[in-house]
C-alpha cells in the first residue's frame, strides 16, 4: 500500500515536471464591447497566452505577435499581409514573482510599465463545467473596477491566464467580468518546441502610470503623434486623414478593461 | 600688432565661411539621400512618401500604421 502512495506521488510529480519543461501556446478568442453604452458593439479578438517552461509569458493580440515576428524577419514588407490589432500591449508575467511588465507599441513611442499584483482569489468549491475537455473549477475576484469570474483547470498546473491574470492552482481556461464586457475563452492549446518572445525590450521606455495617461491623452487629441518620426514624410493631408478618422473612431471607445488605475 | 590682429581676424572669418559652405553642402545630400516612392494604401489612394535614415523595419511598421488614414 505504501509502495503505491509513492508510485503515485512519483507520477504525479512527473506529470508536474513534464508540465513545467514544455512551452506552450494557449489562444484565447476575447470578445469584447467597445461601447459601455451599445450592447451591440461587440468585436472580437485571437489572443496568445506564450508560456515559456513555467518560468514566464507572454499574452498579446495575435497581430501583435505576427508584426513583432514579422518586424524580425528578412522579409518586414509582408507585415501588409495582416490586419491591424485592437489591442497594442503584450504583457510579460515572470513565474516566481508578481511583477508584471505591460510594454505598449505606438509605433514612433513604445513604453513600458511595470506593476506588483498579487490577486486575491476565492475558489467557488463545487462549480465545475467542461472547457477543451478539461475539467475546470470556478474562482472569483476583483481587479481595477471589474468583479471576475474565472474557470481554471488543475489538469494543467500552470498558475497562469489571460490578460494579467494569474495565481490559480491551475491554468485559467475562461475568464469574463460580471458585464460579459471582457470575456477570454481559450480554443486552443499547443506544445511548442521554441516559443521566441520576439519582443525588444531594450526599446521600451519605462514610464509611470501618470506619464503614460498624460500620453494617451495626448493621443486622443492628436492620434498622428504616434507617426512622429522626422527620417519620413508625407503629405500633410495624409497626415490629416489619419487623425479624422482616429478621432471619430476613438469616440466609441469608453470601456477599457481597466477602470481603475489602482486594484482597490 | 594690429596687422596680427587683423590676421587672426581675417582667419577666423575665413573659417567661419568655409564652415557654412560644409554645412550647406551636408543639407544638399541630405536632400539628395532622401529617397521617395508612391505608396498605395488599403483605400485606393497613393501617396509619394520620403525617407532617409530609417530602416526598412521602420518603414514599413510607419505605412502599415498610418495607410493613408484609412
Amino acid at each position: 500500500m505504501k509502495q503505491y502512495f509513492i508510485n503515485l506521488l512519483l507520477f504525479f510529480l512527473l506529470i508536474q515536471f513534464a508540465y513545467s519543461q514544455t512551452n506552450y501556446r494557449v489562444k484565447y478568442e476575447l470578445n469584447f464591447q467597445i461601447d459601455s453604452t451599445n450592447s451591440k458593439s461587440i468585436q472580437n479578438e485571437i489572443m496568445y497566452l506564450d508560456i515559456k517552461k513555467s518560468k514566464y509569458s507572454y499574452f498579446r493580440p495575435e497581430s501583435i505577435f505576427l508584426k513583432d515576428s514579422i518586424l524580425q524577419s528578412n522579409n518586414p514588407q509582408s507585415l501588409f499581409s495582416i490586419n491591424k490589432p485592437k489591442f497594442n500591449y503584450t504583457i510579460e508575467k515572470v513565474f516566481n514573482n508578481n511583477n508584471i511588465s505591460s510594454y505598449y507599441d505606438y509605433t514612433a513611442f513604445k513604453f513600458k510599465l511595470s506593476e506588483s499584483i498579487d490577486f486575491k482569489w476565492e475558489i467557488i468549491n463545487g462549480s465545475t463545467k467542461t472547457v477543451l475537455d478539461y475539467k475546470v473549477h470556478k474562482a472569483t475576484t476583483s481587479f481595477k473596477g471589474r468583479n471576475y469570474t474565472a474557470w481554471y483547470t488543475n489538469e494543467i498546473s500552470i498558475q497562469d491566464g489571460p490578460y494579467k491574470f494569474k495565481g490559480l492552482p491551475g491554468l485559467i481556461l475562461e475568464l469574463y467580468d460580471e458585464k460579459n464586457h471582457y470575456h477570454f475563452k481559450a480554443f486552443s492549446i499547443q506544445e511548442l518546441s521554441d516559443n521566441k518572445p520576439y519582443i525588444v525590450s531594450e526599446e521600451y521606455k519605462l514610464i509611470s502610470n501618470k506619464d503614460f495617461n498624460d500620453f494617451k491623452e495626448r493621443v486622443k487629441q492628436k492620434p498622428s503623434l504616434v507617426l512622429q518620426n522626422p527620417g519620413i514624410q508625407i503629405p500633410k493631408e495624409g497626415m490629416d486623414k489619419y487623425d479624422r478618422n482616429h478621432r471619430e473612431r476613438n469616440k466609441h471607445k469608453n470601456n477599457p478593461i481597466e477602470l481603475k488605475v489602482n486594484n482597490e | 600688432m594690429k596687422n596680427l590682429f587683423l590676421t587672426l581676424a581675417f582667419v577666423f572669418a575665413s573659417s567661419l565661411s568655409f564652415a557654412n559652405i560644409d554645412s550647406n553642402v551636408a543639407i544638399e545630400e541630405e536632400v539628395l539621400a532622401m529617397e521617395c516612392f508612391d505608396f498605395n494604401d488599403s483605400c485606393g489612394g497613393s501617396w509619394e512618401v520620403c525617407h532617409e535614415g530609417v530602416s526598412t523595419a521602420q518603414l514599413a511598421a510607419f505605412l502599415w500604421e498610418w495607410d493613408g488614414g484609412c
